[in-house]
């Protein structure tokens, strides 16, 4: 019961986000709701793991967290050298 | 019991974080407030989990997460605050207007 | 063979670290994880070790374990004072310049690192030993920032 009420929170908590990204004014903050949905997704994987006792499920939950590190640290290299447009 | 405890505790961080991304108007507090309070929200999250699970394989792969978790969350966060701080956003002061 | 026999540390911890991931006791499974650990090994020739020990200076087991139980206290006892931060919302960001009397690049990474992982500051940017450090505090007191950070991690490993 605690787990199914944690994970609605989380799924709540990532909309949240999801309306800070679309309003953001800067790109930084729009970085940041997207490093904040890359946890809680991660997060989620591993409560909806444990409440479905499957194990494969912490494997593919430890591939996602790698795969949001280095879209934060790529995408934020690629803003501090300039972007696109210069 | 203390399974139950952490679980709370973890909804009250996760509620915080997000009334702190709504509450200030400057950037450099939101980026302070939401990233650290969903730092702690997830390792608290992972602490109840391996209590609830006990001694077993879950509880190793959990330990793993952990300590992946632990090491990557301060380095996003400060590539973010280092890629704003050097393309010249400025401080403003809050709160005295 | 030779730096392998003299540097068997990387292999080992490669090796559990493999056994940790896979939990499987095949012999494909074994035999596979010591030939990826041992081509590892030798590639990390001149980057990781050299011919006579690790590049970086080795840490003792107790102080990381210790370290490891002071941190995430710190956190904890940290993160309850900044909730009250944000409910009366009376927070200024201010940046202040943290000299350290330690000139280790691996202590370096491990306090800053540390710095950003407690709520409330946020290192941004590193020159030899000089941080700059983002904080959220009431005052903005220079000193009172570096004497706390200096009280808290930096005398761990002096």
């Amino acid at each position: 019961m605690l787990l199914q009420i944690t994970m609605v929170l989380l799924a709540a908590a990532m909309f949240a986000s999801l309306v800070r990204m679309i309003i953001g004014p800067t790109i930084w903050e729009r970085l940041l709701a997207l490093n904040l949905i890359s946890a809680k997704t991660l997060l989620l994987l591993v409560v909806h793991g444990v409440y479905k006792q499957k194990i494969i499920l912490l494997d593919i939950a430890f591939t996602y967290g790698i795969i949001g590190f280095l879209t934060i640290t790529l995408l934020a290299r690629l803003i501090l050298a300039g972007g696109r447009e210069k | 019991m203390i399974v139950s405890g952490l679980l709370i505790l973890s909804w009250i961080y996760i509620l915080f974080g997000i009334v702190g991304i709504f509450r200030f108007s400057n950037m450099y507090s939101r980026l302070l407030t939401s990233s650290k309070i969903d730092t702690v929200a997830s390792i608290t999250i992972l602490l109840a989990l391996i209590f609830y699970n006990g001694f077993s394989v879950f509880s190793l792969r959990l330990f793993l997460i952990l300590i992946f978790v632990i090491i990557t969350c301060p380095i996003s966060n400060h590539v973010i605050a280092r890629s704003a701080y050097l393309n010249g956003i400025i401080i403003e002061k809050e709160g005295k207007k | 063979m030779v730096y392998i026999k003299k540097n068997y540390k990387l292999f080992i911890v490669l090796f559990i670290f493999w056994m940790l991931l896979t939990l499987s006791f095949n012999y494909l499974n074994l035999a596979a994880g010591i030939i990826i650990c041992i081509a590892v090994t030798k590639l990390s020739y001149g980057i990781v070790y050299t011919h006579h020990s690790f590049v970086f200076k080795s840490i003792k087991i107790s102080t990381i374990i210790k370290y490891f139980i002071k941190l995430i206290f710190e956190i904890y006892k940290s993160s309850f004072s900044y909730m009250l931060c944000i409910i009366k919302k009376d927070c200024i960001p201010c940046i202040a310049e943290v000299d350290l009397t330690i000139s280790d690049p691996l202590f370096i990474t491990i306090i800053s690192n540390s710095i950003t992982l407690t709520p409330g500051t946020m290192t941004i940017d590193v020159n030899d030993n000089k941080l700059t450090v983002l904080s959220l505090k009431n005052c903005c007191d220079y000193e009172l920032i570096s004497a706390e950070i200096k009280n808290k991690f930096e005398n761990f490993f002096i």
